[in-house]
């Protein structure tokens, strides 16, 4: 089936479609907005300087900005993975130069094997690495003032192997393995970059698609909520150190075997270059944020840097300046950026829409359907003070009643009078539509969550937790944040709302503060696909099959409205209005034993409500101004059930006029000649014994155009499951 | 799953596509247009024209270790002087004494494929890829002062074995006439071609004579860690009877170092070249003697060298020559008599 756009139903003209507040919000919102405007100004450094001094992007200079990228490439890669750690890592130069100096001894004075050199060479990376991890993971000492001084530890040790083994250091020892490091090619590529590349590809993976990697990521965001979580956060923490130490113990053998330097201040300084490269490429020194990607890309932009430096023909001093001024400036980018996105983000959130409702119906006048009257006053409460929120409610065959709680318990109340109750189920979102499936499992949405079916043990099976993304959308609407009410058609397949695409229900007054279309409607296949076939309705809500099983009835809350999808027949794929403009905001719907249907109100307008609907910019002011508590919405503390027929004309209306039990319904269901109240913020469920001239000879629980089994449940024709 | 698939990818590509190691590659290369040197019979106009050819737009580039000092600086000024008299096309970059951004450089040369590099190698191994590949592209190499284990086109500098011998000599000499045998050397970088001749000079002397090495330590040509390792040999050995200091800037931070544990009178301070600084110092008694080498001849030795390769036209690296300037003892009686000593910067 075709998605049918619900816009027009706002009434509003098609530019109102476009909601920039939101767009930026959603923009800034993306994780990969962290590192995009660091990484697109390194760019544009990158580019300028490229542009400015062309020379570097000659053959003869590639080879020189290659060989600092792969060198410092892998110092950055270290460095990444330490700081998305929440670490720091000052000694990853003395560890190269420890790496290099060594690799030389190895293979000059000792001759070994250059295997064997490699070999020894990445253990004692790994040595480095643990002393590092030692004392920062275990004796947790300060990771800045740790690395500091191991840094000068082990600078300090370069100069005593240099000063122990100079005089038999110097001669270079031709060794066709040995040059393959630093100036081979494998596969056509030279041996540092084939290797770098892969390294880089290999720590990507790892680190946005492994556990390794979220356990990394969430270490570094928050150690505290990480050990609470169960992540072995020591274990973490020193691994990072080491592969640190490792990588760096890498860079050097390819510094040596390239090189040959004897100096003792053999990479000197490439902690700074490395940290420069690295936050150029948005990795925040805050932890948990960044790719080694484009740490890389950083790289790349500090090595044509340093190259353009010299090719301007300015001090090799200046490199250092240059540097230091671009860490600086990105290291202050990384504070404020990434304090005040989310911050600006959040605020842009709301982005309120224009409404005009219709002439509001006076409810207080008397002599019409409206009129306020006291039927609901005298409901019977089960579960009185036990539940918190049960925004719907189901009646099993022996008269027992489950309902959501916003605990994210589905309730059982059993008994003859429903005073024995239990938590028959844990979902762990929030419950809010109910229905038995033909099989007597209960069906639930959960925002939050998505669709589950709870069999008759309590067990939850999750049957729908996301829906296919919508293309060419910043926003991710395949989660289901605000699964609402359900209903279930003759063909297994399960309908149901998704009120907002943006937030749960627990924000839900966001939601009526904006009157932005964000819901939708889907169907949940027999098969487990989930389709969206309406979208773009505003608080999308009550679902129910009509009593022919052609069409679904679909609440839009906010637009204070019901329409008919035809599922069948000719207008199959078709809406069309129901009820237009009701006086308050309908919530949810279901069949009545009479043929008719119920509906529920959340709330009623006022004609102050209606006011602040046409005037979006007040309710900007508003969401900014006030608490929550005190938004201008709908009047949620009085409300009513209503009953219409198919043609859709209001035939009755029950009210509580005292508004003491229940001032807020969202649900009714009808079920063995007593109808139940369900209500968002009420502490209980009521009941009402209908009068006779209400109660019909339909099972309003049975599916329409199922053949009945047992004259209780149907059982579907054609689907299985 | 996925790490496997990795993995096997990643073993895919080295085993189907092997590993190699290239010669440094390089293209063409500055063409010598130079010719074949002088005719046997020539005008001196001829002559003139004919060097003025083979110079002129020709790229030389120089790239010492550090332009910080006197000696690489006054250098620099003679190659100025006379690279761009002959109209050619001189640069030269300070590396400030780091190895990494010295090699950056001279690489970057190479790839522009100047005519001439001027260079001294910070260590015996350092260049040899650099030396190697100039060859291969045509690009002729002159070392000055520090000598690479990969021979340039040609070496002029000071015969530091010859010299560390005689300094030696000259410190037994004074250590005799105070009573002490204590001796104390302070190296550059360690594994330079200075380093480690001197020490083939100096050291058998020092073992001849009888005296005992206290300390061995390298000052990467820096004052400051020059006079760090001074003021801690000094804690050790008051009866120290002198350093033997690898470079006349280097003395200079030992010399304060001496002067402030105030042991002027007792310990003595010799060391290789004499620039002005130097020399002022000698004359106020903050330093004992030195060899100096003609250190203005070694540029006058490179530049000619530059300009006899260009002439010849040879091809790179196929005349390997090396020659010394000379040297000679220096103290406070004839200081303002040896020649090429006391040289300054304009």
């Amino acid at each position: 089936m075709k998605t049918i756009d619900a816009f027009g139903l706002t009434g509003q003209p098609w530019r109102s479609r476009f909601a920039p507040r939101r767009t930026l919000s959603d923009l800034l919102s993306k994780s990969w907005m962290e590192g995009a405007v660091p990484i697109t100004l390194a760019l544009c450094i990158g580019v300028f300087v490229a542009i400015t001094t062309p020379e570097i992007l000659g053959a003869g200079d590639r080879d020189i900005v290659q060989a600092r990228f792969i060198e410092i490439g892998l110092l950055a890669v270290a460095l990444t993975l330490v700081l998305v750690a929440g670490g720091f890592d000052l000694s990853v130069g003395a560890m190269m130069g420890v790496a290099a100096m060594g690799s030389l001894i190895l293979h000059r004075v000792y001759e070994l094997p250059t295997e064997l050199v490699v070999i020894i060479t990445l253990l004692g990376g790994v040595v480095m690495g643990s002393i590092n991890g030692f004392l920062i993971s275990i004796i947790k000492t300060k990771p800045f003032i740790t690395t500091l001084v191991t840094a000068l530890t082990f600078r300090a040790v370069v100069q005593l192997m240099q000063g122990e083994y100079q005089d038999r250091l110097v001669f270079p020892r031709e060794d066709i393995d040995w040059r393959f490091i630093g100036a081979g090619k494998v596969a056509g590529i030279p041996t540092g970059l084939f290797f770098l590349v892969l390294i880089l590809v290999f720590a990507h993976l790892m680190l946005t698609r492994s556990r390794w990697g979220w356990w990394l990521t969430a270490v570094g965001s928050d150690r505290r909520s990480a050990r609470r979580n169960g992540i072995p956060v020591t274990v973490v923490s020193f691994g990072t150190y080491v592969v640190s130490g490792l990588l760096c113990a890498f860079a050097g053998l390819i510094m040596a075997s390239r090189q040959g330097s004897t100096s003792a201040n053999v990479a000197s300084g490439y902690e700074i270059i490395a940290l420069t490269a690295v936050v150029l490429g948005g990795v925040s020194l805050r932890g948990g944020r960044g790719s080694v990607v484009r740490a890389a890309t950083g790289t790349l932009i500090v090595a044509l840097m340093g190259q353009a430096i010299f090719r301007r023909g300015w001090d090799a001093g200046m490199e250092t300046v240059m540097l230091a001024v671009v860490l600086l400036i990105f290291a202050a980018l990384d504070e404020k950026w990434g304090k005040y996105r989310p911050i600006l983000a959040q605020k842009l959130a709301i982005s309120p829409f224009s409404l005009k409702p219709g002439p509001l119906i006076d409810v207080t006048k008397p002599g019409t359907v409206w009129q306020v009257n006291r039927a609901l006053s005298d409901a019977d409460a089960i579960g009185l003070g036990r539940i918190e929120g049960a925004e719907d409610c189901v009646v099993d065959d022996e008269g027992s009643v489950y309902c959501g709680d916003r605990r994210g318990w589905v309730w059982k109340w059993s008994g003859e009078n429903n005073e024995h109750g239990e938590v028959f189920a844990r979902t762990g979102g929030a419950p809010l539509g109910h229905v038995f499936d033909p099989d007597g499992n209960l069906v639930v949405c959960v925002s939050g969550i998505g669709v589950c079916r709870i069999d008759p043990e309590g067990e939850v099976d999750w049957i729908a937790t996301r829906a296919k993304r919508t293309r060419f959308q910043l926003h991710d609407d395949s989660p289901l944040r605000f699964a609402d009410d359900l209903d279930i058609t003759a063909d297994g397949a399960i309908w149901f709302s998704d009120a907002s695409t943006r937030v749960g229900a627990a924000n839900y007054q966001s939601v009526v503060a904006e009157y932005r279309p964000a819901g939708r409607v889907l169907r949940l296949d027999p098969d487990g696909t989930v389709e969206t076939v309406v979208h773009n309705l505003i608080a999308a809500n009550g679902i129910a099959t009509s009593h022919d099983g052609q069409s679904i009835l679909i609440v839009s809350t906010l637009t204070f409205r019901v329409d008919r999808l035809w599922i069948q027949g000719p207008k199959a794929g078709q809406m069309e209005p129901v009820l237009e403009n009701l006086p308050g905001a309908p919530d949810n719907i279901n069949r009545a034993s009479d043929g008719n249907y119920w509906l529920s109100f959340v709330g009623l307008r006022t004609p102050f409500s209606d006011l602040m609907l046409r005037h979006p910019s007040a309710r900007i002011a508003m969401t900014k101004q006030l608490p929550v508590d005190d938004w201008l919405v709908p009047q949620w503390n009085i409300s009513c059930v209503a009953k219409f027929s198919e043609s859709g004309e209001i035939l009755k209306v029950l009210w509580d006029a005292t508004g003491e039990k229940h001032p807020m319904v969202t649900s009714m269901s009808e079920r063995h000649g007593s109808l139940y109240l369900g209500g968002l913020e009420n502490n209980r469920i009521g009941r009402i014994t209908l009068p006779a001239e209400d109660v019909g000879d339909i099972d309003t629980y049975a599916i329409p155009g199922l053949r009945p089994k047992d004259g209780k449940t149907g059982e579907l024709e054609g689907a299985s499951r | 799953m996925k790490k496997s698939v990795f993995i096997w990818l990643a073993s895919l590509a080295l085993v189907t596509t092997g590993c190699t190691v290239s010669a440094t590659g390089s293209s063409g290369g500055a063409s010598e247009a130079g010719g074949e040197g002088l005719p046997v019979a020539v005008d001196g106009l001829d002559a003139q024209a004919q060097l003025g050819e083979s110079l002129a737009g020709k790229k030389i580039a120089y790239v010492p270790m550090s332009l910080q000092f006197d000696l690489t600086k006054m250098w620099g000024q003679q190659f100025e002087a006379i690279f761009d008299s002959m109209g050619a096309d001189y640069s030269q970059e300070d590396a400030a004494n780091n190895v990494d951004t010295q090699i950056r450089m001279i690489d970057s040369f190479i790839n522009d494929g100047v005519d001439v590099l001027i260079v001294q190698n910070p260590d015996v191994g350092v260049l040899s890829t650099q030396v190697q590949r100039a060859h291969e592209q045509g690009t002729y190499v002159i070392s000055v002062n520090v000598q690479g284990s990969q021979s340039s086109d040609a070496y002029v500098g000071a015969n530091y074995t010859a010299m560390g011998r005689l300094l030696a000599e000259r410190m037994v000499e004074d250590c005799k006439a105070k009573g002490r045998n204590k001796v104390a050397i302070v190296g550059g970088f360690g594994t330079d071609s200075n380093d480690i001749e001197a020490d083939r000079g100096w050291k058998p002397v020092f073992e001849e004579a009888g005296m005992q090495i206290v300390s061995d330590q390298q000052s990467n040509y820096d004052p400051t860690k020059a006079n760090q390792v001074a003021t801690a040999v000094l804690q050790q050995h008051k009866d120290l009877c002198g350093f033997a200091v690898i470079f006349d800037v280097t003395s200079l931070g030992v010399a304060q170092a001496v002067e402030s544990a105030g042991l002027e009178d007792q310990v003595g301070i010799y060391n290789f070249d004499a620039s002005a600084v130097w020399c002022d110092a000698l004359r106020q008694g903050r330093v004992t003697a030195g060899v100096a080498y003609n250190a203005s001849g070694i540029a006058v030795a490179a530049a000619y060298e530059a300009q006899a390769l260009l002439l010849s036209g040879a091809p790179a690296g196929s005349r390997r020559v090396m020659g010394y300037v000379p040297h000679m003892i220096v103290d406070k009686q004839n200081v303002d008599t040896v020649p090429g000593a006391c040289y300054g910067v304009a």
